[in-house]
């Protein structure tokens, strides 16, 4: 960037700028002139008729919209098999390892499961804490998780009659579907192989502070 | 008791304060009261206030207004940077460095190592006090 003297007026001239940016050289390589694509010949549209009524109403056009979904990048400090503190929900203090991005930006992660109850889990790298202890996750096979794999199954409203509003709801227990568990079970036992016993003694630690603990001083 | 440490040419002292937190450097030369001008080898020499500094025991016999050349000879010769890191009070401040700059697995291991340890003295204890307790 060449300095700009006041917002939207830079130091450097049209001239100048011409010569810095080289342009010269590109015109005298291609016989002076810039090279070109050549235009790509339309296909003839048909004749279009006019039509013989114009609508009554105004015609809602959509709004253009100019912003573009880019992709949350990830913390540099969270790599898979980074052992990461989750800061928030249910599973808040627990340590858990993180197996990959989700096309969500939310983090794919679980405890494991066999070693201190977290489950295959999608968390947002904002409540997270990353630290420097990391496990070889190489060997888990994380292509089928998605985020469509955690997307909770609609429930079916039923009507309810007089009978059935007086009824006491009885509340029913979630089955997990089968496949879910064997899932989980996969993954553990990929994962078991890469911890030490120390390991996964500090995966079960909950992290807490305690009186004194500086956290922004400290080093995770 | 008598003052130990004095603020003369040649004594070692810590800075607590400020960017350079934590180095040693020896006084060249006293400005005022309030102000010494401060040397090591591997910084410019200048000013800095009696506030910032702590006094050590050490003190190098430099001349006055010592050249960089004198200085370092006379650390290397007195070896007194290797002396301040052996005593008490260096290895306060390496302990404190080392404590610091632990990780979240490093505390976890320290907090299961305390607990084993806790665990054996009170097993060894409750032996040689027998069974009456």
């Amino acid at each position: 960037m060449v300095a700009e003297l006041v917002r939207g007026i830079g130091a450097q001239g049209r001239s100048k700028t011409y010569h810095r940016r080289g342009l010269w050289a590109i015109k005298k390589k291609h016989g002076g002139k810039f090279p070109q694509h050549e235009k790509m010949e339309k296909a003839a549209e048909p004749a279009k008729k006019a039509p013989k009524f114009y609508p009554a109403d105004d015609v809602k056009t959509p709004l253009k919209r100019r912003t573009v979904a880019r992709p949350t990048r990830l913390r540099a400090s969270v790599k898979p098999g980074t052992v990461l503190i989750l800061l928030a929900g249910r599973f808040k203090g627990k340590r858990v390892i993180f197996l990959k991005q989700l096309p969500s930006g939310l983090l794919l992660v679980t405890g494991p499961f066999k070693v201190n109850g977290v489950p295959l889990r999608r968390v947002n790298q904002a409540y997270v804490i990353a630290t420097s202890t990391s496990v070889d996750t190489s060997s888990v096979d994380v292509a089928k998780f998605d985020d469509g794999y955690f997307k909770a199954e609609k429930k079916e409203r039923t009507k309810k009659g007089e009978d059935g509003f007086f009824a006491e709801a009885e509340p029913e227990q979630k089955e997990l579907k089968p496949e879910y568990v064997e899932n989980q079970k996969a993954v553990d036992a990929a994962l078991a192989k890469q911890l030490t016993e120390e390991l996964s003694g500090y995966l079960k630690a909950r992290f807490t502070l305690r009186n004194g603990d500086r956290p922004h001083l400290m080093k995770f | 008791m008598p003052f130990t440490r004095y603020v003369e040419i040649g004594r070692v002292a810590l800075i607590n304060y400020g960017e350079d937190y934590g180095k040693l450097v020896v006084i060249s030369d006293v400005v005022d009261q309030n102000r010494a001008l401060v040397d090591r080898p591997d910084m410019v020499r200048r000013q800095m206030n009696f506030k910032r500094l702590v006094l050590t025991d050490f003190k190098i016999d430099i001349p006055r207004l010592a050249k960089k050349k004198v200085l370092t000879a006379a650390l290397e010769e007195s070896d007194v940077v290797t002396k301040f890191n052996d005593s008490a009070w260096g290895r306060k401040l390496a302990k404190r460095a080392a404590k610091a700059s632990m990780t979240d697995f490093d505390r976890y291991k320290a907090t299961v190592a305390k607990v084993t340890r806790a665990k054996s003295v009170r097993e060894a204890f409750t032996k040689l006090k027998g069974n009456d307790a």
